[in-house]
């Protein structure tokens, strides 16, 4: 190889790993902003289990996987969550004030990680209103 | 198969590597953990693999080189004795007094391997004599050895002014020579 081709293949590494860095940086860096006190965020959320502990019901490690993402995201979840179905299990929670952009991504993050074996939750929704 | 190995730790580390990106975009902290766990696994196997295959090259050129010429060793083998390692092994089916090879050769190894488990068995048995076996030994012979004064021991019976003995076979047992 030569010399020149050799620097120019090094250059471009160090570029490609130097934005690679740039840009992981910007997805995960929290931008807030203050949202309206009236601004309401209903999120609905799909638990699921596979090979659960006979112990522990769906709805109790869903509502204490919410509970523990809730201190994650900076406005609390109004009330207790409710749920809306029972087949499929659907969950409502209700942020007050509504979450801004990186908190909406933290919080569904949050509740479709892998936090607790044999559990999954999917976010169904995400809608925002207003309360008069 | 090396091939189909190496095309395997690649794409893996490859997988991981960007599913370890995308769970940190999506701010799935415990998914980014596992996948960054399995991209640098991967990395060390790479790693280890290609240096480990660099010094496998390494000895097969070193051994390359201090291999002797093909000439050198057609002519070793060429005037290589074909001796026969076992000669007195085999017997000559009109010859009876040479049978006998095999039957002395048997018998010494085999009085080689008894005398060795004699041995074995000897030294598991010293083994067995120990000081709370004694102790345990003693302990069952004094519950059943004879109380003081229940038999008349020599001493006693020549301290005495007259042997008071009624039966005349006692005499034989305390003075054999009277």
């Amino acid at each position: 190889m030569r010399p020149a081709a050799k620097v120019a293949l090094n250059l471009a590494a160090v570029a490609l790993l130097a934005g690679g860095v740039l840009v992981v940086r910007d997805l995960t860096q929290s931008t807030h902003h203050r949202r309206p006190a009236d601004s309401r965020l209903r999120v609905v959320v799909e638990p699921v289990q596979n090979r659960s502990e006979p112990s522990q019901t769906l709805e109790a490690v869903a509502r204490a996987h919410l509970a523990f993402c809730d201190v994650e995201v900076s406005p609390g979840i109004e009330g207790e969550p409710q749920v809306v179905a029972d087949d499929p299990l659907l969950i409502e929670v209700v942020f007050a004030p509504a979450l801004d952009a990186t908190d909406r991504k933290q919080f569904k993050g949050c509740v479709e990680d892998w936090l607790v074996d044999n559990h999954l939750i999917h976010v169904h929704s995400m809608e925002e209103y207003r309360v008069p | 198969m090396k091939g189909i190995a190496w095309a395997a730790a690649v794409v893996t580390l490859f997988v991981s590597g960007i599913y370890t990106v995308v769970s940190l975009a999506r701010w799935e902290w415990s998914r980014a953990v596992f996948f960054a766990i399995v991209f640098v696994s991967a990395e060390v196997l790479i790693g280890a693999a290609a240096v480990l295959a660099r010094v496998a090259k390494l000895e097969s050129d070193v051994a390359g080189l201090r291999r002797p010429e093909p000439s050198a060793v057609e002519a070793l083998r060429s005037t290589r004795h074909d001796q026969q390692r076992f000669a007195w092994m085999p017997v000559d089916p009109t010859e009876v007094t040479s049978r006998t090879n095999v039957f002395v050769t048997m018998l010494v190894g085999g009085g080689v391997l008894l005398s060795a488990g004699a041995w074995l068995i000897d030294k598991v048995a010293t083994r067995t004599v120990d000081p709370r076996r004694e102790a345990l030994l003693g302990r069952q012979l004094d519950a059943i050895a004879y109380r003081p004064g229940l038999v008349v021991d020599e001493v006693n019976a020549l301290a005495r002014p007259h042997l008071q003995r009624d039966d005349p076979q006692l005499d034989t047992f305390l003075d054999p020579r009277s």
